[in-house]
């Protein structure tokens, strides 16, 4: 069941994610050739054919960036509140599956869009940069600077890694907030939409407050970072230590997103079995 | 034929008297297979249910019967046919007779404008 | 296989500022098609939206299909709400995949049937649709399973005559002695020729429980005259 959800789910939003991904890296690619042209073309008709075009091309471009980002967060908002509590619950909670079902049936396209925007954008930036000299030139740069990183400092790839878990995290953390903030927004009966708001800004409030503590916390243990670099150095050399410094670090604020996004989880899921009131 | 049902009499009652009127007049003839409960249900925008009920009503007073696989059938009994038709016509005769006598006609005066009625 | 298709106690639920059901007890047998009438307001939508899992009741017991409403029951129900529910980019041929995916019971031929004799057309989208072809597709996707219990909400508050008498021949023609149809309405005259049973409900009480035939013998009158007199404003 889960899988037929996955799979209309990503025909319903498909229409709006592919245009605007595929228009972005239009965008990149048309930017990308009017500031290539404005090196050939001469000076007089340079202000009118290319610079204020390209000028135009540019800010358009940026705007998709910042478009991408915000549609993205409008569709997962619009998803979660039409198709599950407004008119169109009817159908859904009437199918046979569970809440949970429906949750995650939302949540894993949302983050394949999620992981799908970042890439786009990566694409388009290429796609802005790229020309006949700069291509062997980035791959040249990647390269070595993959070959360093392998023996300079093995630890790299954990450090790496760990960073990709924390972006997916961060995305479904981000997610589940906000899809916690809808359902508590519609606990109530009039003005859902504002409290869901009130509802996010709470949540907001309450994370950064945990994170002061804790960090708090953290920075009132005698030395630190240093005790828990000195920790790995009696073990590894001084390279890796530091290495293992940072993973600590981005390891506890995974830690703190699981933590976090696993609260959120469990608010939408309890309240989704318990107290689901569609008007 | 169109089924006509008043809306303050049990509906049963009237499946069970148009469904006699139709086998009396020969809307469904002797012998002759009847179509299914659902079907009868759909033309006369009735209940199922009332309408099987009706149709074991008439199974008990003979004008039915059914054969357990292929479905319910008219009698071919024409004289139980007929039986029912009198009983029918016995039935709106002094229907007749008593509203004419509440009219102020006696039974021999009801009879003459009867007469009257089939020469002129 | 449970007696009951439905059987609640107590079944009790308030809004803000209204109290919706009242704590009541029903059992809804097998084979019969049921009418649940009562006025705007009643009660009617919030105790077949309980039903369907749609509302959490606040107190009292109800089972459906032998289940609390969930998963196991939603197999069996089939919900026709008082409002317009489809997804409205998908075409009718989409929604009918849909249903097809999600309810083993939903026979497609029927469907496409239903379709050709209602004259849609089964390749256009939702969005475009009238009101009133809307609910027809609606009615034709929730018709089109065999489910053990139909739950119709309002099947007949705005279609046209020809498309209401459609509507109730196809619930004859549906008939099975196993399943059951419970129809919400206040257009009483329409329906009450093809139920068994009225339940009468009234502020969130249940005010009469009893066949229609037995309305109609004891009280020489029509369920719908009976309504009027029971619900005198």
């Amino acid at each position: 069941m889960l899988r037929k959800l996955i799979k209309y789910e990503f025909q319903a939003t498909a229409r709006y994610f592919l245009p605007m991904y595929l228009l972005l890296l239009v965008f990149a690619g048309l930017t990308h050739l009017l500031i290539s042209v404005s090196f050939s073309v001469n000076e007089t008709l340079r202000t009118f054919l290319v610079e204020i075009p390209s000028a135009v091309m540019s800010f358009a471009y940026v705007a998709g960036l910042v478009g991408v980002f915000v549609i993205t967060v409008l569709l997962v908002v619009a998803r979660f509140y039409k198709n599950l509590l407004g008119n169109e619950g009817y159908l859904s909670f009437t199918l046979p599956v569970t809440p949970m079902q429906h949750v995650w049936g939302k949540l894993i396209p949302a983050l394949v869009w999620g992981i799908a925007g970042y890439t786009v954008m990566i694409l388009s930036i290429v796609i802005l940069a790229m020309d006949a000299n700069t291509i062997p030139y980035f791959a040249q740069v990647f390269g070595s600077l993959g070959e360093a990183m392998m023996r300079e400092a093995p630890h790299s790839w954990i450090l790496f890694l760990l960073l990709l878990l924390l972006l997916i995290v961060g995305i479904l953390h981000a997610y589940l907030e906000i899809y916690a903030a809808i359902v508590v927004g519609c606990q109530v009966k009039k003005l859902r939409i504002l409290a869901g708001f009130g509802a996010y800004v709470g949540f907001s409030m309450v994370e950064q407050l945990l994170m002061s503590i804790g960090l708090t916390a953290l920075v009132m243990l005698p030395d630190f970072p240093a005790n828990v670099y000195n920790l790995f150095r009696y073990m590894q050399t001084a390279e890796d230590a530091a290495y293992m410094v940072l993973e600590v670090m981005v390891g506890c604020l995974l830690l703190m997103n699981i933590v976090f996004a696993a609260a959120y989880y469990i608010v939408v899921w309890q309240l989704l079995r318990k107290r689901l009131n569609l008007e | 034929m169109a089924w006509n049902l008043q809306s303050d009499r049990p509906i049963y009652a009237q499946l069970v008297e148009q469904l006699r009127r139709m086998i009396v007049t020969g809307v469904y003839p002797a012998g002759s297979k009847l179509p299914a409960v659902r079907e009868l249900a759909v033309e006369a925008a009735v209940n199922p249910n009332t309408m099987q009920r009706a149709l074991v009503r008439l199974e008990e007073e003979g004008l039915l019967y059914a054969q357990r696989t292929s479905g319910r059938y008219v009698t071919e009994d024409n004289e139980k046919i007929m039986e029912a038709k009198e009983a029918m016509a016995a039935e709106l005769i002094s229907g007749f007779v008593s509203d004419m006598m509440r009219l102020g006609y006696t039974r021999e005066q009801t009879i003459r404008l009867l007469e009257k009625k089939r020469e002129g | 296989m449970e007696e009951y298709l439905i059987s609640c106690r107590d079944l009790g639920k308030s809004f803000p500022g209204c109290r919706a059901l009242n704590g009541i007890n029903l059992e809804l047998p097998r084979g019969r098609i049921i009418g649940l009438l009562g006025p705007n307001g009643s009660g009617k939508s919030t105790f077949l939206k309980l039903c369907n899992g749609l509302l959490t009741p606040d107190r009292g017991e109800l089972l459906v299909c032998g289940s609390r409403p969930g998963v196991e029951s939603k197999k069996h129900v089939s919900y026709l709400p008082e409002r317009s529910y489809l997804n409205d980019w998908m075409t009718v041929e989409q929604m009918i995949g849909f249903f097809k995916d999600f309810y083993a019971d939903f026979e497609e031929a029927r469907a496409y049937d239903m379709l050709a004799r209602l004259a849609v057309d089964p390749a256009k989208r939702m969005k475009t649709m009238s009101k009133g072809t809307k609910e027809k597709v609606q009615l034709i996707l929730v018709m089109s399973r065999r489910a053990q219990l139909y739950l119709l909400d309002e099947p007949i508050g705005g279609v046209d005559p020809a498309a209401r008498d459609f509507i109730l021949s196809t619930i004859i023609t549906n008939y099975n002695p196993e399943g059951s149809v419970v129809i919400s309405t206040h257009l009483i005259a329409d329906v009450e020729n093809i139920l068994d049973d009225v339940i009468f409900i009234n502020s969130g009480n249940i005010v009469l429980c009893d066949s229609v035939e037995n309305i109609r013998a004891k009280q020489d009158k029509s369920v719908d005259m009976l309504f009027r007199e029971v619900f005198r404003c």
